[in-house]
């Protein structure tokens, strides 16, 4: 191997992600070679400096700054998205879709999460409350709206909630922009595409999402995991899975 | 094999940061995320002090200095704040964030010139010394780190912006080439390439420096 080959190489070799044989040609160039492994050691040692900077403390009162300036009104989304919460009388802190087609909603709903956990109905029910109450301790402590005292720099999130899914986060967002009508339309689709199971499973965790309190979405999907799917659908969905587009 | 050149290169790695997320499909902002999209103001509070220290660290060691780096992490979350219903759950909460800050980063003007860095270093090295206790140790020792630190940080900044990025995700935020690739939008190769090239230019900036053979890990 030359030199320039070899020095090339030199960044996976350091972090260990070169193929063996080729780790073996480095090695054999290295022993031989003063010019290459001083550059080696080189590398290493700049590498290591970085990783050795200490951690920098943010100066106190960053975040009460932030919010101060938040509460003051300085961070706004911008007005065509405050026009179109007027209009459909959501927060202004989310955009509403505007003209989605129904094909639309029900292509992205139908897509699928791809790998997602499988969800014990049970425990999550159980620990939809705790989550719930979990976060609400953690705001009561920590974000108060300006200066609430000593924060720890990374504070651990609550067990249950870090297990909240990806695709409850994703349907109540959803659920949240979408017009009355495309509502009914995507619940209707999903209601079509998943099992009783699955509904109760979705509206468990998409309650452990929610402020505390009644969630309108989780009622909702509730209630369609209760009205009776229809049959063929049923036989068509293997239990405890879903049917994709396209397959059998 | 006593003689070999490529004695002393066997030292311990010093690892990067551990990730103390990354479980699988887990994200551990989701469930605050969601209450601040519905309007809970108080969620993005706990969001901003659960995210500033990682989020000032990348600006400070980016930008080099403490007022800019303070000045960058409050545009960061301001701008978050205003972004926050494009978040859709996609990738993690803090790869999003570290999107933001990275912008933060690279769309400052004024890059600290060469002198003005050392001067900025410096000063923060004697302010760190003012902090030590009044007999420390090894009083020599504790300066003398801090100086090596002040020459390190010196020396990334040499490191053009568009390099310095990758690498200072990768070797001090710790992050895993594919989330750098997503964040940045670009491709893990061009990731690859780019914390390769900025490791060399660091390699360059930091002279000829050599860690003395038997010298441990400090």
């Amino acid at each position: 191997m030359s030199h320039g080959e070899v020095r090339a190489l030199l960044g996976d070799y350091m972090d260990g992600t070169l193929a063996l044989a080729r780790r073996a040609l480095v090695d054999a160039h290295l022993d031989e070679c003063a010019a290459c492994s001083g550059h080696l050691r080189a590398l290493r040692a700049a590498v290591d400096a970085l990783r050795r900077l200490d951690d920098p403390e943010p100066p106190s009162g960053l975040a009460d700054r932030v919010l101060e300036r938040v509460a003051a009104g300085e961070a706004e989304p911008g007005r065509l998205a405050r026009w179109l919460s007027a209009r459909t009388r959501r927060p202004w802190a989310l955009v509403p879709a505007v003209g989605a087609a129904a094909a639309a909603v029900l292509a992205v709903f139908l897509a699928g999460p791809g790998s997602e956990p499988r969800l014990d109905a049970a425990r999550l029910a159980a620990q939809a409350e705790d989550a719930q109450r979990a976060v609400a301790e953690e705001i009561r402590r920590h974000g108060g709206p300006v200066g609430s005292g000593a924060l720890p720099a990374d504070a651990e999130p609550p067990a249950a909630a870090a297990d909240a899914p990806r695709e409850a986060f994703r349907l109540l967002q959803q659920h949240r922009e979408r017009a009355e009508e495309e509502r009914r339309i995507w619940l209707e689709a999903l209601a079509a595409t998943r099992s009783a199971d699955e509904l109760r499973r979705l509206a468990a965790t998409v309650r452990a999402l929610e402020r505390p309190g009644a969630s309108p979405l989780a009622q909702e999907i509730e209630r369609l995991a209760e009205a009776a799917t229809p049959p063929a659908v049923r036989a068509a969905t293997p239990p405890g899975g879903k049917t994709a587009p396209g397959q059998p | 094999m006593s003689d070999s050149p490529r004695r002393g290169v066997g030292h311990q790695i010093v690892e990067r940061r551990p990730l103390a997320r990354q479980r699988g499909n887990e994200d551990p902002d989701l469930a605050l995320v969601s209450r601040w999209q519905a309007g809970d103001g108080a969620a993005f509070g706990v969001l901003v002090r659960r995210h500033e220290r990682r989020v000032f660290r990348l600006l400070f060691r980016m930008l080099g200095s403490r007022e800019e780096a303070e000045d960058a992490a409050q545009e960061t979350f301001l701008n978050l704040h205003r972004s926050g219903h494009r978040f859709r759950g996609d990738a993690q909460f803090s790869t999003f964030v570290y999107r933001v800050a990275a912008n933060a980063a690279l769309n400052r003007r004024r890059t600290l010139g060469r002198s003005r860095a050392r001067a900025q270093a410096l000063s923060q090295v004697q302010q760190a010394g003012a902090g030590l206790p009044a007999a420390p140790p090894d009083p020599e020792r504790a300066v003398a780190a801090a100086e090596d630190r002040a020459r390190v940080q010196e020396a990334l900044l040499q490191v053009a912006p568009r390099l310095r990025l990758p690498l200072v995700l990768y070797d001090i935020e710790g992050l895993a080439y594919p989330e750098i690739a997503r964040l940045l939008e670009i491709p893990e190769g061009t990731v690859k390439s780019r914390i390769h090239r900025a490791r060399e230019l660091l390699r360059e900036a930091l002279g000829d420096r050599r860690p003395e053979e038997g010298r441990g890990v400090s």
